[in-house]
């Protein structure tokens, strides 16, 4: 082995707390994050690896958040499949997916913008950003089998930052950010696309995303390769320009599932709040929440079987428990996971009893450009970028 | 040198397969750019056949099929359908040319559907030029001229799966 991740797990004394949080360990019998670090310090990284326990891993980061002597478990995930890869690992979908395959090429140029619905402002020359992610081909995919609205969010993310008064570059050029890549440890392929993307992220000065995978992936992992960019994800772009909003009154209960990569990873936990509440929407908190809540079971389609399913459904009876109308996910995987489950014809039991929709569409339909936008220039602002870009519109 | 293109053809063994053997046992010309690879079912398609086609430097791909209602095993076919709409719109959206990537249904009477399908796929991958992934490198610029010589000929799988190697296939 010529990558040990040993480094960053020597800390651990196997007191074991992370594989009592750990949602997958409950599942899955043998499944133990413990048992994983145990194996990685004793030197055993290729029975570990054999075993294929770190494909079963959601990298959830659960284990990471309670862990008191801050074992870095998903960096040991990471590298234990970089180092592993086409080991043990099943991918759902992977035929599907495998579009990569000819994005990768850096003389194919993808075609998203001509997907986007004819109302939504773009301006190539603005200082902002819209990094559309992977929205349009998983609408593609997933659109008529599970009813996934992957260019719905697109669109309503272009038409809130339209509503601040934002008109955002989208590009055609851009291409997956290789988040997937990347926890599948992929890491060169990763690199291929984080290199292509490199080229034109750092004309913008600020980056938008709709997609917490993205999110982080741009703001952590390109960095860890030399590439700085200023990156934001919608809900803490769209919080600081709150007072340019107004609730349209609709009213509805809503409950929010903190996916892993935007609470535990990046600790975004209140603007997507503080949003849901300027929509004029009663939020009410699902058992597990915030940087307790519970994975939605499947993370880069990795090795996604019946016991990932279990959490699933853990998952939709906590949201139907707390009495909502509608589970508000920010990511659009989550998404795709939880619809999934729920256009399972097989299932015994109903989980179709609340709704399930993007953080941005649900601000979309919640919310009205309030009447300061046109104005929008002389209000003063506390951070002098965003001002800047309004000029640039 | 005139652009002469590669092409995978996927024939289903009940229909179209027939089809294409009775074009060759009646003796109908048509274009040697294709390879035809026989399966049980067009419904055995599957889109990752055309994503690692055009990886590894196809120019085109065509997958025949029976007639809607023929099929050997009922709904065979309109499963592929399904799967090639969706693969045509995927390949759109990666920026691929979804001209070359066709569905047909070719039955096995139809030797001269067959000949002149060929032909005219041909026809358009010419039109089309190489296709921007082909590994020589003068695929997509250079329009015409490209990827002809005999080398080119025989698909070099070698050097293709080191590449996956390295990259680390998925």
């Amino acid at each position: 082995m010529e990558i040990s991740p040993e480094e960053f797990v020597r800390a651990c004394y196997q007191c074991g707390t992370c594989s009592g949080v750990c949602p997958k360990a409950r599942v899955k019998s043998g499944f133990l994050p413990r048992k994983m670090v145990y194996e990685i310090i004793t030197g055993h990284t290729d029975r570990e690896i054999k075993s294929g326990d770190s494909w079963d891993c959601l990298t959830c980061g659960h284990c990471q958040a309670i862990c008191p002597m801050k074992v870095d478990f998903l960096k040991m995930v990471q590298e234990t499949r970089k180092t592993g890869q086409n080991g043990v690992c099943k991918i759902a979908h992977e035929n599907t997916l495998g579009f990569y395959k000819i994005m990768k090429d850096s003389k194919v140029t993808p075609k998203k913008t001509e997907f986007l619905a004819d109302d939504v402002k773009t301006n190539e020359d603005s200082d902002v950003l819209y990094f559309m992610g992977c929205t349009t081909y998983f609408d593609i995919i997933f659109k008529e089998d599970v009813g996934f609205e992957g260019m719905g969010i697109a669109d309503n993310t272009i038409r809130l930052l339209n509503a601040v008064g934002i008109t955002p570059a989208v590009l055609d050029e851009e291409k997956c950010c290789g988040h997937d890549q990347f926890w599948r440890g992929q890491n060169r392929l990763f690199e291929e696309f984080a290199k292509q993307n490199a080229k034109f992220l750092k004309k913008y000065k600020t980056i938008v995303t709709g997609c917490p995978e993205c999110y982080r992936t741009l703001k952590e992992e390109y960095k860890a390769l030399g590439i700085d960019l200023d990156v934001k994800h919608i809900s803490e772009f769209l919080a600081d320009h709150k007072d340019r909003l107004k609730g349209k009154g609709n009213g509805a209960t809503v409950t929010f599932h903190d996916s892993c990569r935007l609470g535990r990873y990046m600790n975004i936990y209140d603007p997507p709040r503080e949003l849901l509440d300027a929509a004029g929407l009663e939020i009410k908190e699902m058992v597990k929440s915030r940087d307790e809540a519970l994975c939605c079971g499947v993370s880069a389609f990795v090795n996604c079987d019946s016991e990932n399913k279990e959490i699933r459904k853990q998952k939709i009876k906590d949201a139907i428990e707390t009495g909502a109308d509608i589970l508000v996910t920010p990511c659009p995987k989550c998404q795709i996971h939880l619809k999934c489950l729920q256009c399972d014809e097989s299932e015994p039991e109903d989980y179709n009893n609340i709704k399930i929709m993007d953080l941005s569409t649900v601000l979309m339909e919640n919310l009205e450009p309030a009447q300061s936008v046109d104005t929008s220039k002389s209000q003063p602002d506390e951070s002098g970028e965003e001002s800047d870009d309004n000029d640039g519109n | 040198m005139e652009f002469e293109p590669k092409a995978i053809v996927f024939a289903c063994n009940w229909c179209s397969y027939a089809g294409a053997d009775l074009a060759g046992v009646s003796r109908m010309q048509y274009p040697t750019n294709t390879r035809v690879i026989r399966t049980m079912c067009s419904g055995r398609f599957d889109p990752e056949f055309v994503f690692e086609a055009f990886e590894k430097g196809i120019d085109g791909v065509l997958i025949c099929g029976c007639h809607p209602g023929d099929c050997h095993y009922i709904e065979g076919n309109l499963k592929a359908e399904k799967k090639v709409n969706m693969t045509k719109e995927l390949l759109h959206a990666v920026g691929m040319d979804p001209r070359r990537f066709r569905l047909e249904w070719v039955s096995a009477s139809e030797g001269s559907k067959f000949a002149s399908l060929i032909k005219e796929f041909v026809d358009t991958l010419k039109e089309l030029g190489p296709s921007p992934l082909k590994k020589d490198g003068k695929g997509g610029k250079s329009g015409k001229d490209g990827g002809s010589s005999k080398q080119d000929m025989d698909l070099s799988r070698g050097e293709s799966l080191e590449e996956e190697q390295k990259i680390g296939g998925d």
